[in-house]
């Protein structure tokens, strides 16, 4: 448990110390720093507990049985795994941070390694629903439809390398279900 | 300051994860009628759990991204967005895509500005794609729920995916600049009459 949340608890001991040092520099800044923070956690907290009840959902066996995720995402279907992992992620809604949750969940059931980083990799590049209107409205329709084409291919691309690099190196995700 | 508006589809968009779970929840009330409120429980349980332990995770999340947001200028961009040769230039645009924090419609405003100042359609897509991978507040959670090395693959990858973003955006890049010039018109031109 504590190996787990080493690096999570690093971060915060520097985030202390950054905020220390943003006081030091400039005051009114670090308060609005803080106010933001907040802001960010009373909005984004809601969205992320519906992750966490989704994780709940997918970790129940009747919902999602192992077998199932082995035989559709997991490493031994090679780029099939992959594939699907790609088209999943791109329509998937929600805040980016909302997938970290589900897609240990899914490892956990047996996805593959390149399928889960093409899961988050292709939900955190496009941005559905909300990023992708605005970018039509700001950006025009053929920037838009020229980039998500060149996001699929360079999703499946990064699936396949993860999957790859992580034959020769440990993968160490940590297993945070709780019982 | 200008107070925003409340726009309801903004808020449904927001909240549209929670759709899919009441939809995973209806399917699986009619998939398993007898053993659903025992599914439902334990899902539920499970989630409550694992929230109790990641509120401290999150609250840093939150806190750097707070912090990140205000110490970090967007106009630094702009500045450090210098081109060195096709191959360099791309990766170093990538490097600096994956560095800069704030949520993907933030960084139009200054994609736009960008094409003013003359910056390639392919400089534009390594940009955004390498920007999209990685953020301040996901950090955190990404080393909680992935662990260090799956953190690290991914911040190396999501350079790589810049590069290769671009390099397969160099053939219509002219064709695109076309367009975002249009674009750009447009926005002036909505701008004069407002």
């Amino acid at each position: 448990m504590w190996e787990e949340l080493l690096p999570p608890l690093l971060i915060g001991i520097l985030v202390i110390v950054f905020y220390f040092i943003s006081y030091k520099k400039n005051k009114e800044k670090t308060r609005i720093a803080i106010k933001k923070s907040l802001r960010i956690f009373i909005i984004s907290l809601p969205i992320f507990v519906v992750a966490l009840m989704l994780m709940g959902l997918l970790m129940n066996d009747h919902v999602l049985p192992p077998e199932w995720i082995q035989n559709t995402l997991g490493s031994q279907t090679g780029v099939q795994g992959i594939f699907i992992g790609t088209m999943l992620g791109f329509p998937l809604p929600g805040p980016r941070y909302a997938i970290y949750p589900i897609a240990n969940a899914l490892y956990w059931k047996g996805a593959g390694l390149g399928t889960i980083g093409a899961l988050i990799c292709g939900q955190q590049i496009i941005d559905v629903p909300e990023g992708m209107f605005i970018e039509i409205k700001m950006i025009g329709t053929r920037f838009f439809a020229y980039r998500t084409l060149t996001a699929v291919i360079v999703v499946f691309i990064a699936g396949c390398i993860t999957e790859m690099v992580f034959w020769f190196i440990p993968h160490g995700i940590p297993y945070v279900i709780p019982p | 300051m200008k107070k925003k508006k409340f726009d309801i589809g903004t808020f449904l968009l927001d909240i549209s994860l929670i759709f899919i779970v009441i939809a995973v929840i209806i399917i699986v009330i009619i998939i398993f009628p007898d053993i659903y409120p025992e599914i439902l429980a334990d899902s539920f349980r499970m989630g409550l759990n694992e929230l109790i332990t990641i509120i401290p995770i999150f609250l840093v999340a939150t806190f750097l991204a707070g912090l990140v947001d205000i110490w970090v200028d967007k106009e630094l961009v702009v500045r450090l967005f210098k081109k060195t040769g096709l191959l360099g230039g791309l990766f170093f645009i990538s490097i600096l895509g994956v560095i800069t924090p704030g949520p993907i419609f933030a960084m139009f405003p200054v994609v736009l500005v960008l094409a003013r100042k003359g910056v390639e359609s392919h400089f534009l897509i390594a940009f955004i794609a390498g920007q999209t991978m990685m953020g301040p507040m996901r950090l955190p959670l990404e080393l909680y729920y992935l662990g260090v090395n799956f953190l690290i693959i991914r911040a190396i990858l999501s350079i790589v995916m810049g590069v290769i973003s671009g390099l397969l955006t160099l053939p219509v890049s002219k064709w695109l600049n076309e367009d975002l010039k249009k674009q750009k018109a447009l926005s002036y031109s909505e701008k004069e009459k407002s």
